[in-house]
């Protein structure tokens, strides 16, 4: 019978986050073997140019606002607020993380709309 | 008010204007030798002139010219929105970029898009070749025309 | 015991761990390792970008992609680095964002934990650019036009757009120079900024009391 301990040492903890390391190697091995980069002909772009997926969103963003507002004060803007969050929380704490899941929600839709739907 | 070369501000002096040197010397530096306008002229044949087309695209990729039936005109290929190289697109007679879609018409003005300046119209001379070469720091007002006599 | 002891760099690693640790810490939930996976894919694009740097060549966008075909077509096992050192980077910016989610749900921000929680905001941020960084560096024509872009946009910036311009790019997307300062940034500064904030950030974690139950 297997005792559950509730402290373990630091040799345990080593040896963990080795086989965390491992399967994470393998799993970038493994990725890097089934879907390989490929380098594009350098051909010179007759329909659209899509950002990695990363900055669908932003490339969306650009599309639609001013570039001060797309491309700097919401990027920079939302660093911002999670920079401040720990603070703000202390202040109001329903409105902030209320706030941080609107945003978090929007980061999202945005970046799946401009990756997969416009660009 | 006697000034004493202590030890103290002997250091603290030092420390800032080995400081303040450094500073300046990087800022200066960093912003010193910028590669500024180096290729921004582009080169159209003069057997392209007159093959028919009447968009074509200079050998470098800077300019578009366009031929209507007052005589050529240069268009800077950036897209006024954020820079990326403006496509023809021959079917829909409008010039496209492929990064935010700004679209503009042959004449440079905009149709669509967050692009919210047209295309900028640069200086056009002839060589003694009969070759036209555009200059796209010149700008030139849109109405202007090359005419060969 | 006075046994000399020469295993510098396994002390090392010994040392920032905790001598003990709650057990439920440690197993899958709740932290999903996804701070420390960050780091094993930091190492990995570490040891994949420094390969990688042997044929790469900075400068002008045309020589870049000359010398990424290269890699990709001739050198043996070149694709595959590229693909790893390119999943591994996708991996890594994944993982310190649901490391984030995970800090926001378990309530890891709160005091005294605030101040590494910027320390850990500014690691995201860095990961993001050098993410960009990497991608502008293919020198291929999408390469080209996001410089383009990345290059507007930064002239937006109020105040200091114009110099920044200048410091990050050289003044020009187009030229040479822009190409070897992305280049810069991107296997040098940025790198070496991400790894003293990464430090900065495992010394505050143990610092602030370790990975601890409740968390």
């Amino acid at each position: 019978m297997a005792v559950i301990k509730k402290f373990i040492d630091r040799k345990e903890l080593l040896r963990r986050e080795l086989i965390a390391a491992l399967v994470v190697t393998n799993t970038v091995f493994l990725l890097a073997v089934l879907l390989p980069v490929s380098l594009l002909a350098d051909t010179t772009f007759t329909e659209m140019v899509p950002a990695p997926w990363i900055f669908a969103g932003i490339q969306l963003l650009l599309k639609y606002l001013p570039p001060l507002w797309a491309g700097i004060i919401l990027p920079f803007g939302t660093a911002a607020f999670l920079i401040s969050f720990p603070y703000l929380t202390k202040i109001w704490p329903v409105l902030t993380k209320a706030s941080l899941w609107v945003i978090v929600t929007i980061i999202i839709i945005v970046t799946i709309v401009g990756h997969f739907i416009v660009f | 008010m006697k000034s004493r070369l202590t030890r103290r501000n002997f250091l603290k002096t030092g420390f800032l204007l080995a400081a303040a040197v450094l500073f300046k010397g990087t800022i200066n530096f960093l912003t010193g030798s910028t590669q500024g306008d180096i290729t921004r002229q582009d080169f159209f044949e003069k057997e392209k002139l007159f093959s028919g087309a009447n968009i074509i695209l200079g050998r470098q990729g800077l300019v578009w010219l366009v031929k209507d039936e007052k005589g050529f005109y240069a268009l800077d290929r950036r897209c006024s929105h954020l820079g990326c190289l403006v496509q023809w697109d021959e079917e829909q007679k409008r010039f496209i970029c492929p990064c935010h879609h700004s679209k503009y018409g042959p004449d440079g003005r905009v149709l669509a898009g967050p692009a919210s300046h047209p295309m900028v119209p640069v200086k056009l001379r002839a060589d003694r070749k009969g070759n036209l070469i555009a200059d796209t720091t010149t700008v030139v007002s849109k109405e202007q025309r090359f005419n060969f006599n | 015991m006075t046994q000399r002891r020469n295993h510098g760099l396994i002390d090392f690693i010994l040392h920032i761990h905790p001598p003990r640790i709650n057990s439920k810490v440690t197993v899958f939930w709740p932290t999903m390792c996804m701070g420390g996976l960050s780091f094993f894919l930091f190492l990995l694009l570490l040891l994949t970008g420094i390969l990688l740097m042997f044929f790469y060549g900075p400068g002008d966008p045309k020589t870049a992609f000359n010398s990424l075909t290269l890699i990709q077509d001739i050198v043996p096992y070149g694709s595959f680095i590229r693909s790893i050192h390119k999943w591994a980077g996708q991996l890594m910016v994944f993982t310190i964002v649901v490391h984030l989610a995970r800090v926001v749900l378990t309530g890891s921000y709160r005091p005294p934990r605030e101040f590494n929680w910027i320390i850990g905001v500014i690691l995201l941020v860095l990961t993001v650019f050098l993410d960009f960084t990497g991608y502008l560096l293919i020198g291929d024509a999408t390469a080209r036009y996001a410089t383009k872009v990345a290059f507007s946009l930064t002239g937006q910036v109020p105040l200091a757009g114009s110099l920044m311009q200048i410091i990050l790019f050289g003044g020009n997307p187009t030229t040479d120079l822009a190409g070897l300062r992305i280049y810069l940034w991107h296997c040098v500064i940025l790198p070496l900024v991400l790894t003293i904030f990464m430090g900065w950030h495992f010394y505050r974690v143990r610092k602030d009391g370790g990975v601890k139950w409740p968390l």
